[in-house]
């Protein structure tokens, strides 16, 4: 197994090299330039060629790559164009914001949707069955942004049970539980919106996972033994179902980190989203850079837990 | 105390679908004496494996719904037995095996989890007395280096060692009734043999009485004791199975006996019953084989016939065999 994992890894340098070639290209070929959206909208031509050769943006593109590639290698990801400062000390803060948010949900939506999926299941139809089917069809066919807005229409504005938007309340200099306490407050919205969202997808899933099982022969056997319900969906169906939810869980593993883009701006969450689409916005290029190709690495890692966590669940499934 | 370890009464399974009443098992009667074999017989869709499923009540329901009759096992009715009390005879005074070995066990559990399960359930024993009465059983069922096909899954398996495993599994318990349903139809010919050969020899060893299910008469005239011929839901003919063999009196089973190819005549084709079994929603009025029956009569058009008794023991349903004995 381990063997395996080392494997893995070393396979993952070409693909992460390759992927970085194309990010590059890409951000680069995009028009616009940092130049002049961060400065002085009246300096000169000259002034301007000045920062771009500051910037490096004059050598060509190949040369342009492989100095980022030397930085990067030596844990330099440049300077951020616009927060004037080291992509290195802006990236996790708001990574973690994110992910403080979205390891809520997370966790929410898998302890709910796995039970309400296997029950929908089992009751096919039945009245429980329904409503969760009505419930997912409205989660996923809800805008994010519109739903957001309603909540905070009600919750915030008008009953002013929670915070309009941020992280936490401006000026106030709480600290320990209260800090705590005051940073939840602010989460309930914004995590209630991504965890309806994720939640109405996960219980579809499960549930059709868990229909697919419960109809093998199989699970007749389990039942022709004597055993329980209970025993008969929970240890043997549902080992089964288990195994297309292991892919869901290793793609979540880079949503944990990543920002939801609009739902960040929405209840203005200070998360890595925000920052990504400024980064865009500004063409800020050392922060995109860095931004992208860490999402795609944790894809890849995401990737490579689902394997490891099928080889788990599944003994057909040898990794050697 | 009767001989009889199962006696089925008037047995009704009807399935409700969108399209309508299917009446896949309609009123069907039979009795198996212990450490005896059952053989029931029929083309796909007569209701055999219903039938199967109805004694242990695993139909799904709904759309399935056992309507009416008495399934008395050892003269307790299942089909009135609490839930709980089913459940402590599933697996343990009645077994089960199923067509398809290589789906009927779980991929995801050892071979010896899934044999020790039922043992832990039912017999009380410990992990380590249910594995070594797991290994027993495997070499019972003559697989070899039972030590560590114990620990293997299903997927390391053959269809024939799976399916040897499913007997294992299903005798564990020391049943007194074994359900196969259609035991040998996924297997090859060689290995169909020597499975057939372990459940012959294992209901000599355990005395468990057999009920068979097969649509292969080879089968019957190799394992069977006593033969029933399904048709549409419907018991048509039951006979020992000698005298079934040489004096079949429905129409339908002369007709499955004829299609069977025999290495003494030597036929140039086969043959075989004309049309097919109709669609169970719209059954044919009178007797449900008329339309493909060489023999029928106007009456066969527009009644029903009962299984009657003709000669002790061998009983049909049909006008014509009826009339031909009087």
């Amino acid at each position: 197994m381990l063997r395996y994992i080392a494997r893995r890894l070393v396979h993952m340098i070409p693909v992460v090299i390759i992927i970085s070639i194309c990010i590059f290209t890409i951000i680069k070929i995009t028009p616009g330039s940092p130049v002049g959206l961060n400065l002085d909208p009246n300096m000169t031509a000259e002034q301007k060629q000045a920062e771009y050769e500051r910037l490096g943006l004059h050598l060509p593109l190949p040369v342009q790559y492989a100095n980022w590639v030397g930085r990067s290698l030596r844990g330099d990801f440049g300077i951020s164009t616009l927060y004037n400062q080291p992509v290195k000390d802006i990236v996790p803060s708001f990574v973690w914001n994110s992910f403080r948010l979205n390891v809520f949900v997370f966790i929410f939506a898998f302890l709910l949707s796995i039970p309400i999926g296997i029950v929908c299941a089992v009751k096919q139809y039945s009245l429980t069955d329904n409503f969760w089917t009505v419930f997912s069809l409205f989660g996923i066919s809800m805008p994010s942004f519109f739903f957001g807005l309603l909540l905070i229409f009600f919750f915030a504005t008008k009953l002013g049970w929670f915070p309009i938007s941020g992280m936490e309340t401006a000026g106030s200099n709480l600290t320990g539980i209260a800090s705590i306490l005051d940073q939840l407050r602010h989460m309930v919205l914004p995590a209630t919106v991504l965890t309806i969202a994720s939640l109405a997808s996960l219980v579809r899933y499960t549930r059709t996972s868990m229909l697919d099982v419960i109809k093998q022969d199989y699970v007749r056997t389990a039942r022709s033994k004597g055993l329980t319900e209970k025993v008969v969906i929970y240890r043997h169906a549902f080992r089964n179902a288990l195994l297309p939810i292991v892919t869901l869980l290793g793609f979540w593993v880079p949503l944990l980190f990543s920002g939801a883009v609009i739902l960040e701006t929405v209840f203005r969450w200070p998360g890595i989203g925000q920052i990504m689409l400024n980064a865009i916005n500004w063409r800020d290029y050392n922060l995109m850079m860095a931004t992208l190709l860490f999402f795609a690495v944790l894809t890849l890692i995401g990737n490579l837990l689902a394997d490891i966590g099928y080889a788990i669940v599944d003994p057909r499934i040898k990794v050697e | 105390m009767s001989d009889k370890v199962l006696e089925v009464k008037n047995l009704k399974t009807y399935f409700y679908t969108d399209k309508g009443v299917v009446k896949a098992v309609d009123g069907v009667d039979f009795s198996i004496e212990y450490g005896k074999t059952l053989g029931i017989v029929g083309e796909s869709g007569c209701g055999k494996s219903i039938t199967s499923m109805s004694v242990l009540r695993l139909i799904p329901t709904p759309p399935g719904k056992i309507e009416d009759g008495e399934v008395l096992f050892e003269g307790r009715d299942l089909l009135k037995v609490s839930d709980k009390e089913i459940r402590s005879i599933r697996g343990n005074d009645i077994s089960m095996i199923f067509q398809e070995p290589m789906t009927s066990l779980n991929p995801v559990f050892t071979i010896g989890d899934q044999i020790m399960e039922a043992l832990m359930l039912h017999q009380k024993l410990t992990d380590e007395e249910a594995r070594k009465k797991a290994i027993e059983m495997i070499k019972l069922v003559n697989i070899p280096r039972a030590e560590k096909i114990v620990d293997e899954y299903p997927h390391q398996l053959s269809g024939g060692m799976r399916q040897r495993v499913m007997i294992a599994m299903s005798l564990a318990c020391m049943p007194k009734l074994l359900i196969a349903d259609e035991p040998t139809t996924a297997l090859d010919v060689t290995i169909q043999a020597q499975v057939l050969e372990i459940m012959n020899d294992l209901k000599e060893k355990l005395n468990t009485a057999i009920m068979l299910i097969t649509h292969d008469l080879g089968v019957i005239a190799e394992m069977a004791d006593h033969v029933i011929v399904m048709y549409c839901g419907k018991v048509v003919e039951e006979a020992p199975v000698q005298e079934l063999f040489d004096n079949p009196k429905h129409p339908y089973t002369m007709g499955l006996l004829n299609s069977k190819p025999s290495i003494i005549e030597n036929k140039e084709r086969l043959e075989s019953i004309e049309g097919s079994v109709p669609n169970p929603k719209f059954l044919p009025k009178g007797c449900y084989f008329n339309p493909r029956c060489k023999f029928a009569i106007e009456k066969c058009r527009q009644e029903q016939p009962t299984l009657e008794e003709i000669t002790p023991g061998h009983k049909v349903s049909c006008f014509v065999a009826c009339k031909e004995v009087e």
